[in-house]
């Protein structure tokens, strides 16, 4: 991730459980080629559908592999 | 005859793998015994003569979906027609002592694919995520580079679909 830059960007290693990211404060996410969401890999809890939709901001959506996923109302 | 590809960009779509969590790997098996591939566990029997190819799929992964495709296709045109191709699901993998039982000394499991390789029964080759991807896209006749351009562009195009 050190070397990753892009103006203006943050990049973060986080736990899926607990995203380090506001309630209500993402505009969209993207997700691309993850394991099956709310289950358990060798690796742990993968991507949580709760957290994404915690994060989002009412109108933000979730783009899973380039697909409209979820739309928050 | 529907491509692994195809199985990927279906269940992304949805909605009905996203209200069935087993739909996935229901059509998974099915594809794979469309096109020929077998599916492995621990118990089967490991081929004592040849040269034998087990690869562990992601089937959420468009790039390993991509792969299984590159496969049919070059067995197809005959490259690498002498492997026997064996298949498992790495989401039956729980733990790294789950892939031990399948693929050896691949360590902790971060990326997909996992392959490894045997000759005459005998283990001589374990690799995982790009790695593992350009090895055996290579034996049959691509290369991980043309697959994420594969991918990155369905992506692209779906995106655009969108919005245009």
């Amino acid at each position: 991730l050190q070397q990753w830059s892009w103006p203006a960007t943050t990049f973060f290693v986080a736990d899926n459980i607990r995203l380090p990211i506001d309630d209500d404060s993402i505009d969209v996410v993207y997700t691309n080629s993850l394991p099956p969401f709310d289950t358990v890999t060798s690796l742990g809890p993968t991507v949580q559908t709760n957290e994404i939709l915690r994060i989002l901001k009412a109108g933000g959506c979730w783009i899973n592999n380039g697909i409209l996923h979820y739309v928050k109302p | 005859m529907t491509t692994f590809f195809d199985l990927f960009a279906q269940n992304a779509r949805g909605p009905e793998s996203w209200t069935d969590p087993t739909w996935l790997d229901r059509e998974f098996l099915a594809a794979l015994r469309r096109h020929g591939l077998a599916y492995w566990r621990p118990g089967d029997a490991i081929a004592s003569s040849g040269e034998r190819l087990l690869l562990g799929i992601a089937p959420t992964s468009g790039y390993d979906m991509r792969l299984l495709d590159v496969i049919v296709e070059g067995h197809r045109q005959n490259n690498g027609q002498k492997l026997i191709v064996e298949v498992f699901n790495m989401w039956e993998c729980t733990s790294d002592s789950e892939y031990d039982r399948r693929v050896p000394s691949l360590g902790v499991v971060f990326q997909s694919p996992v392959a490894g390789h045997w000759i005459d029964g005998r283990w001589t080759r374990s690799e995982q995520g790009f790695y593992a991807r350009d090895w055996i896209a290579k034996l049959f006749g691509s290369s991980s580079d043309t697959i994420t351009g594969y991918v990155t562009h369905w992506r692209e195009a779906q995106m655009a679909t969108r919005e245009g």
